[in-house]
């Protein structure tokens, strides 16, 4: 490279002698012979210059070759010392394989041991949080999470700890505790109570069940609470200072009983599910208590009436049987044919006959309708739970349910109208039965005996 | 187990309609004994004062006189024809009533299905013993009761013959 540019600038310097060459023909010759020696001592000083670089060179390249062979020396160095560590790295490697070997066959019974520490401190994790105790003792939460969480083979402390921890779930489920901590009401807000553990089962606030949710870890009130004598024997043993024995209703569930309690329906809703053939029973129903209300009021103010008329025969009044059966006589005693006044007094006692039957009819009609409107919605209520099977098939007895509620719903309300106002029937009619023996026979005679009265006094 | 505990433990199987029997029983057992009660105390004693007025009775035969035997007789019907009706009415009420605590049952059944599904026959266990106890309950006692009730029935009309030839129209 270096050598053509060498070129060039002479290539260029002669083109320019040339040109002024051309330029000028007729000068002097002196000129060209200066032009001659200038070039040759140019060019022999060009030739020193190109010997000392090529010496130069030529140094260069010894120096290079030194230093070549200088390298590959130490290739060879490194080569071998590879070759060294390869074999120091295999000799390790069996070295550690025999090693391995040798500390599985020491570890074999540990590593069984940390495998069972490890499930037994998952075991007894899920265990605690469920469980009821650890309301009362929260710090236990955090040390067998850290236990579970190990994953080195465990020290004697931390098994002993979770032997320790075990132990005191056995101890403290056979115990019943009082603490002090927070329960959440269903409406959502938060109470500091003392409540009252009974083993790793129940836990009750004053007379109240808790749920204990341990995924949210919270103690809510049951939202439907148990039978009042249920709850009776909770509220004796929160208020007993021990010593005498209380009973008490266990749901050995842990709360699964008393869970579902909160998803069986209220009155309210079973009503609802009796839907509108329900209603019309529960209407049927209402019209028909009415209706024997407003009888037995009647039936007993007219027997009251009577009985104050009978202390008092001297002033009949026309608001009860007997008072209009004693005016239908002294109006017909003129007549003096007892057959008449027998047949006029007949007629009253009529009239007050078909009053006491009044009503009588529609209770036994409403007490026979009742059953079967429950019958009716009984098979509305298959009729839709079939429906639900054609669609959906047998699989799922959910879906049946609402069909099957309102079929056994409407039926004992039915029944439940029905019983009633079948009672009320039977009373009102044995009552009506009675006075109007009462009016028909008794009455008549007391009339009767007025008139002997009555007509003895004459004599 | 003693009796009460026993007792208490059978009518919470039975379920609530169970407690109705029960109040129903009871109300039935005492309306017996008091109307056994009234005609082996009460009634001799009023049918004897009864039959004798209307012996001391000079008239017998007119229209008057008949109303007094009426009256007398009718004084006595009322007295024993007190709560027979209701006492038929209550032994026709009981298998109803057993009814009742059949359907409840059957709903207790069908919630429980609905919850747990029908592969669990221990938990509907008590809704079916709910269903049943009742049914039967409200059966045996209604049959225990109808012998009373239809004898104490022919009682009423064989004491309202006997007082009515007792009291006879001519002298």
């Amino acid at each position: 490279m270096k050598k053509i540019s060498f070129n060039y600038a002479g290539l260029s310097r002669a083109s320019l002698l040339g040109l002024s060459l051309f330029i000028s023909p007729n000068l002097q010759a002196d000129p060209l012979k200066d032009l001659y020696l200038q070039v040759s001592q140019e060019v022999s000083e060009e030739a020193n210059h190109n010997s000392e670089r090529e010496k130069k060179f030529k140094a260069a390249a010894g120096e290079q070759k030194a230093m070549l062979a200088e390298v590959q020396t130490e290739l060879a160095r490194q080569e071998q010392l590879r070759e060294e560590m390869q074999q120091t790295f295999d000799l390790n490697e069996t070295q550690l394989a025999d090693l391995s070997t040798q500390l599985d066959r020491r570890t074999g019974n540990l590593g069984e041991l940390f495998g069972v520490f490890r499930q037994m401190a998952g075991d007894t994790e899920k265990l605690l949080f469920d469980s009821l105790i650890s309301i009362e003792y929260p710090e236990r939460k955090a040390q067998i999470e850290a236990l579970a969480a190990t994953t080195e083979v465990p020290t004697i402390a931390q098994m002993q700890q979770l032997w320790a921890m075990s132990l005191q779930e056995i101890s403290e489920s056979a115990g019943v505790t009082r603490f002090n901590t927070e329960v959440v009401k269903p409406s959502g807000e938060a109470y500091t109570a003392e409540v009252t553990r009974i083993g790793t089962f129940n836990i009750i606030s004053e007379d109240k069940y808790l749920n204990y949710s341990s995924d949210t870890q919270q103690l809510v009130e049951l939202a439907r609470q148990p039978d009042s004598s249920l709850r009776s024997t909770a509220g004796d043993l929160s208020q007993t200072s021990g010593g005498t024995p209380v009973g008490f209703a266990l749901d050995p569930s842990r709360g699964a009983l008393l869970g579902l309690l909160v998803q069986s329906p209220s009155l309210v809703e079973r009503v609802q599910q009796g839907k509108s053939v329900g209603y019309a029973i529960i209407a049927v129903g209402i019209f028909g208590l009415l209706v024997v209300i407003e009888r037995l009021i009647k039936l007993a103010s007219i027997s009251k009436k009577m009985a104050k008329q009978r202390k008092d025969m001297e002033h009949p009044s026309d608001d009860n049987p007997l008072g209009r059966m004693l005016l239908a006589y002294y109006e017909n005693k003129h007549l003096q044919d007892l057959d008449v006044i027998g047949k006029k007094l007949e007629e009253v006692v009529f009239k007050d006959l078909a009053e006491f039957r009044r009503g009588l009819a529609t209770v036994k009609v409403l007490a026979a309708i009742a059953p079967l409107m429950g019958l009716l919605g009984t098979v509305t209520g298959m009729i839709g739970t079939f429906q639900a099977i054609t669609l959906f098939g047998t699989g799922d007895p959910k879906l049946m349910a609402g069909g099957i509620s309102q079929a056994l719903i409407t039926t004992v309300e039915g029944l439940c109208v029905a019983i009633p106002l079948l009672l009320a029937s039977t009373i009102l009619s044995s009552r009506a039965q009675q006075m109007s023996k009462e009016v028909g026979e008794q009455a008549t005679g007391m009339v009767a005996q007025k008139a002997v009265d009555i007509a003895s006094a004459k004599a | 187990m003693d009796i009460n505990s026993y007792l208490l433990d059978f009518l919470n199987t039975g379920g609530n309609v169970l407690w109705a029997i029960l109040l129903v029983t009871i109300w039935l057992w005492f309306l017996i004994f008091e109307r056994y009660w009234f005609f082996f105390r009460e009634y001799k004693t009023q049918q004897q004062s009864n039959v004798k007025q209307w012996q001391q009775c000079a008239d017998k035969s007119s229209w008057i006189a008949t109303q007094y035997r009426r009256q007398l007789l009718s004084e006595l019907d009322c007295m024993m024809a007190r709560n027979l009706k209701l006492i038929t009415g209550l032994i026709a009420l009981l298998p109803m009533l057993g009814l009742l605590g059949t359907v409840t049952g059957m709903i207790q059944v069908f919630e429980v299905m609905a919850y747990l599904g029908s592969g669990n026959p221990r938990a509907m266990a008590n809704g079916v013993s709910a269903a049943t106890i009742p049914t039967m309950a409200g059966m045996v006692i209604s049959l225990l009761a109808i012998p009373f009730a239809t004898e104490l029935d022919r009682r009423y009309r064989r004491e309202k013959r006997e007082t009515a030839s007792a009291m006879p129209t001519y002298s």
